[in-house]
C-alpha cells in the first residue's frame, strides 16, 4: 500500500472498519512510513481529545418538563392555526359575497344599457338584436301607428330613446296595434333601410 | 416501536408521543448540543423539534426510524439557527467541579478550543462528524438526514476530522 491509499483508509482504520486484508496492509505501511505514522498518530490524538468533550447533562427536571412544554406549544399553535383557518374562511366567504353582490349589481346596471338588447314581440317571437337602424325603424313604425306618438316623438327629440323604452312602449300597445306592427316588420327588408 | 406504533403516532396518541419524547429527548439534545454548542439553544431546538414532529406527524411515512426522522427536523432547525446566529464563544458548563482549580482551568481551555474548532466547521461537516463520531450512526442513516450520497457523507466526515486535527494542533503536541 502506498501513502495515498493509507491516507484514504486512515479514518476507517481508526474506526476498525476495514477488512482484515487491508488492515494488515495498513499496519505494514505504518511500520515503514514515518510521515503516515505521524499523521495517523495525530488523528488518533485528535479522536482522543474530542472524546473528552462532554455534553452538559440533560437532567431529570429538564426531561420531565419537556413533554408538558411541547404539548403546551402544540396546543397554542393548533389554536393559532385554527384561528388563521377561520379568519381565512371568513375573509374568503366575505370576498365571495362581495364579488357576488357586485356581479348582481353589475348585471342589473347593465340591463338598461341597450348594447345587446333583444326586442321581442309576443305572437310571432320576432327578435331583433340591438341596432340603431332597426330601433329607429320601430320607433317610426310606432309613430305611424299613431299610438303613443307623443311619447315617442318626445323621446326622439330629446335623443333619449333606447331599446328598453321601446320595449315598454310596445308593452302598452293593444294586440291589434302589435299585429299591424308585426306585419309591417315582416314585410320590411332591413338591409335596404 | 416502529410498524404498529407508526399508525398510533399518526393518529396523535399522546401516551405514545410522551414515550417518544422521553426516549429520544436526551439523545436529540446531546447531538443538537454538539452542533449548536449552547445549552439553552439546544434545548429550544429539541423542544421545537418535538412540537413540529407532533404537528406534522401525518407526513411521517415510516421509511426511516422515528429517530432519524426526528433528527432530520432537528438538523434543519439547527442549520437555520447556525445561519441566523453569529458564532459566540461561551464557557463550557460541563467542567467537573471536583477538579483542582489548575486542572479546571486546563479543561476549560481545552473545551473552549474544541468549541472554537467545532464552530469553525461548516454545518454539514459538523453534523456528519457529530453523528458519526459521537453517536456512531451508520452512514446509511446519516445520508437520510442530510439527503446526500454515502460517498459525500464519508468525504464530509473525512474533511471534518482533518480540519479538527489541524485546528487542535497545539493541543496534540
Amino acid at each position: 500500500m502506498n501513502c495515498n491509499g493509507f491516507r484514504h483508509n486512515c479514518l476507517f482504520f481508526l474506526e476498525g472498519q476495514l477488512s482484515r486484508v487491508i488492515e494488515k496492509e495498513m499496519k505494514e505501511h505504518l511500520e515503514s512510513c514515518e510521515a503516515c505514522k505521524s499523521k495517523y498518530e495525530r488523528m488518533k490524538k485528535t479522536f482522543k481529545l474530542l472524546r473528552i468533550d462532554k455534553v452538559p447533562l440533560f437532567g431529570e427536571p429538564r426531561k420531565s418538563a419537556l413533554f408538558p412544554l411541547v404539548m403546551e406549544q402544540v396546543e397554542e399553535r393548533s389554536k393559532r392555526t385554527r384561528r388563521r383557518k377561520y379568519a381565512f374562511a371568513w375573509s374568503f366567504g366575505f370576498t365571495m359575497l362581495l364579488a357576488l353582490i357586485s356581479t348582481i349589481i353589475g348585471i342589473k346596471s347593465q340591463k338598461p344599457m341597450d348594447y345587446q338588447y333583444a326586442f321581442m314581440t309576443n305572437p310571432n317571437n320576432l327578435i331583433y338584436q340591438e341596432d340603431s337602424v332597426v330601433t329607429n325603424y320601430i320607433a317610426e313604425s310606432l309613430i305611424e301607428n299613431d299610438t303613443l306618438i307623443k311619447d315617442v316623438k318626445t323621446a326622439i327629440d330629446n335623443s333619449i330613446i333606447q331599446g328598453s323604452e321601446l320595449s315598454s312602449l310596445m308593452m302598452e300597445l293593444s294586440s291589434e296595434e302589435i299585429s299591424t306592427l308585426i306585419e309591417k316588420l315582416k314585410n320590411t327588408n332591413f338591409d335596404n333601410i | 416501536m416502529e410498524k404498529v406504533d407508526i399508525n398510533k403516532f399518526k393518529i396523535g396518541d399522546e401516551t405514545l408521543f410522551r414515550k417518544i419524547v422521553e426516549n429520544y429527548g436526551e439523545k436529540l439534545y446531546n447531538t443538537v448540543f454538539r452542533i449548536i454548542r449552547n445549552v439553552d439553544d439546544a434545548e429550544e431546538i429539541v423542544q421545537e423539534t418535538f412540537v413540529r414532529a407532533y404537528l406534522k406527524r401525518k407526513t411521517f411515512k415510516g421509511k426511516s426510524t422515528i429517530y432519524t426522522w426526528l433528527f432530520r427536523i432537528a438538523y434543519n432547525l439547527s442549520l437555520n439557527f447556525i445561519k441566523k446566529r453569529k458564532p459566540t464563544l461561551e464557557l463550557h458548563p460541563n467542567i467537573p467541579a471536583d477538579d483542582s482549580p489548575g486542572k479546571q482551568y486546563e479543561r476549560q481551555e481545552i473545551a473552549q478550543k474544541i468549541d472554537i474548532a467545532v464552530k469553525h466547521l461548516p454545518p454539514k461537516q459538523r453534523t456528519v462528524f457529530m453523528l458519526r463520531f459521537y453517536e456512531n450512526m451508520p452512514y446509511k442513516n446519516i445520508v437520510k438526514i442530510l439527503k446526500c450520497k454515502e460517498g459525500t457523507a464519508k468525504a464530509l466526515y473525512h474533511f471534518a476530522v482533518q480540519k479538527l486535527s489541524d485546528e487542535l494542533g497545539d493541543l496534540l503536541t
